[in-house]
């Protein structure tokens, strides 16, 4: 199963370490109670990052008003959709 | 103690508004880390080490940030995370894999890979990160890096710089902080501003400070007094007043209603910088018409009497907004922003000409950060087609500086914004000073140039202000009517203290002190030599 859907950094310092760390927390902690789950970042550049490393995420370099594609493997289109409201929620400042 | 010293000044940069006096608390330096080495253990063995460690250092973390209660806890907690990434524990693992120990390849991941990911605009300092990598490496190679703070008494904390795991044990025992390093945006200052804690930074010179010693921590005047006698803090600089007003016009600089209110009590002579950010740092979409026409009318109505002098959208290259074209380079700021947000400018101008004439106020209007004439006249072209408002500009570039005779008929005001002016002439980041004081307003190269700039303004005709840092400091505000500047615009909570001292000396001794300080080599001496001048009449 693959969800994906977008989410914009509205953050106004852009993806940086706070955020970042605040969703590898989130995903892993996800990742523990099911361990086929992969969550994967997509920017528009092109980069790609794992979201369960706070770094590759700020990697990214995903700025304030931008959107980041994610894609959910691994899981329900249900459980997919309520770990991106998070991770959307945790992109807001 | 008769062969005590007195008196001795330690200067450093200043961050707060009110100073403190009490002794000294020398804080040791934790012990050094040893040199990076290739290690003795087989890889396997390393990894191990490396293991253990993090997840130490993590619940260290954890533990600290559940106790912190200010914004250092989100930065520990982000720090806890990290710690224990696995694309860094890999690059760490390369390393190990290559001979290097434990320590050295943490430290070698931190800086290989972690760095490049910290970009100027970011909210986090590369320093949180390298103390990050130092705690770890001082666990795996057996170092305390606990350090005890008084928690009871009153102290001044003595210390080369301060970690997030130091200010967390922070206690109302901590009368006031002097870093030997640091500047205006690390972590002390950050924590010291938000909690009223008086603080000087990046004063290389406490390093001589030794445990009991009392010291002042003078913010305001950017300095240390190591057992004050004669010298207090600037702020207490205790002038008489002799005259019914000050010597030139002391304005205040506004950023919401508050600061409005408080400097109508102080008695300004009007706003000298109303700074309009507010409206727009951290809005999703662009205020609207009638929101913006509310605030500023708002502002206006609680402004003292006086002019206004209203500052069109000033935005930092730290914190672009959404919508507006705005680039992440220092220079763009002026007219590059201008002409990429036109329309964002114009219907600013719409807004303040309409809560202008709801409030009957009188209002000015200036730009910040343009670099010539030409580009000041486009900026005064486009008000006087929308608005009547008198037309200025700021002068924060060296380059519109030494131009401003040219500006007759174009502007009737000029504003020197001190803070980026002394950056644009010494070619110095403010955020990160080789030599914090080349960006001291006392230094004489800094003087020299406002007294050209208001010399110039004078023939032409044009009114000259100064706002800034420079402005809210009491005596030195002395040393700018001296210079010929028309008027200062301070901070709320220095309008009062800027009136005083504008009110004890006439016109001729304003003049002296600025010859003092013009002819002195540099600024922590032109701020000697202005002082003791004016507080006993002496001519070092």
């Amino acid at each position: 199963m693959t969800y994906t859907a977008s989410v914009t950094v509205t953050d106004q310092l852009g993806l940086h370490a706070r955020p970042a760390a605040q969703i590898a927390k989130l995903v892993k902690s996800a990742i523990d109670s099911n361990p086929a789950l992969v969550v994967t970042v997509k920017h528009q550049s092109g980069k790609q990052a794992q979201a369960k490393s706070a770094l590759m995420l700020m990697a990214l370099g995903a700025k304030s008003g931008e959107s980041i594609e994610v894609q959910v493997d691994g899981a329900s289109d249900e459980a997919a959709a309520a770990l991106v409201a998070e991770i959307q929620g945790l992109l807001i400042e | 103690m008769s062969d005590s010293r007195t008196d001795v000044v330690l200067s450093g940069i200043g961050v707060g508004l009110t100073s403190a006096t009490a002794p000294a608390f020398v804080v040791a330096a934790t012990q050094t880390l040893p040199p990076y080495r290739m290690s003795d253990l087989t890889p396997q063995e390393e990894t191990e080490r490396l293991a253990a460690s993090v997840a130490k250092v993590q619940l260290s973390l954890q533990a600290v940030a559940a106790d912190s209660t200010d914004e250092t806890r989100e930065v520990l907690a982000a720090l806890a995370e990290i710690v224990t990434d696995d694309v860094l524990i890999e690059h760490a693992r390369e390393f190990i894999d290559q001979g290097w120990s434990a320590e050295a390849a943490f430290g070698k991941a931190v800086s290989d890979f972690v760095a490049p990911l910290i970009t100027a605009d970011a909210a986090e300092r590369f320093d949180d990160f390298e103390w990050l990598s130092q705690l770890v490496q001082a666990d795996l190679a057996g170092i305390s890096t606990v350090r005890e703070l008084p928690t009871e008494g009153r102290w001044v904390l003595v210390v080369d710089d301060l970690t997030p795991a130091d200010t967390a044990q922070f206690t109302d025992a901590i009368a006031g902080v002097v870093t030997l390093k640091g500047g205006p945006t690390s972590h002390a200052s950050i924590i010291c501003a938000a909690r009223g804690i008086p603080a000087v930074v990046a004063c290389a010179e406490a390093v001589t400070v030794t445990d009991g010693e009392t010291l002042l921590v003078d913010e305001l005047g950017s300095r240390v007094v190591v057992n004050p006698v004669e010298l207090q803090a600037s702020y207490s600089v205790a002038f008489t007043t002799r005259l019914p007003e000050p010597l030139i016009a002391v304005r205040a600089n506004v950023g919401s209603v508050q600061d409005a209110e408080t400097a109508s009590t102080a008695k300004a002579a009007g706003v000298g910088l109303l700074r309009t950010e507010f409206l727009f740092s951290g809005a999703q979409t662009e205020p609207t018409h009638e929101a913006q026409v509310a605030q500023y009318r708002a502002i206006f109505e609680s402004s003292p009497a006086g002019p206004i002098v209203v500052r069109t959208l000033d935005v930092a290259s730290d914190k672009p907004l959404k919508f507006a074209v705005s680039s992440l380079e220092e220079q763009d700021r002026g007219y590059r922003f201008l002409v990429d947000n036109l329309g964002l400018i114009e219907r600013q101008l719409d807004a303040l000409s309409a809560a202008q004439k709801l409030s009957g106020r009188e209002v000015w209007v200036m730009a910040p950060m343009l670099g010539s004439p030409d580009q000041v006249r486009y900026f005064a072209d486009l008000v006087r087609a929308r608005t009547d408002f008198r037309v200025g500009v700021m002068i924060e570039l060296a380059s519109l500086a030494h131009t401003v005779a040219e500006l007759a008929g174009i502007v009737e005001f000029v504003s020197i914004g001190t803070n980026d002016l002394s950056q644009d002439l010494f070619g110095i980041d403010r955020n990160n000073p080789v030599q914090p004081e080349l960006l001291d307003h006392w230094q004489p190269r800094l003087v020299e140039l406002i007294g050209r700039v208001a010399a110039a303004a004078r023939k032409a005709g044009i009114d000259c202000s100064v706002c800034g840092s420079a402005a809210s400091d009491p005596t030195f505000a002395v040393v700018l009517a001296g210079l010929g500047v028309n008027s200062v615009s301070s901070a709320p909570a220095a309008v009062s203290h800027v009136r005083e001292s504008l009110m004890a000396f006439e016109l001729a001794t304003a003049t002296k002190a600025a010859e003092i300080a013009l002819d002195c080599p540099n600024s922590w001496a032109a701020k000697g030599a202005v002082q003791a001048f004016l507080i006993h009449g002496a001519i070092l």
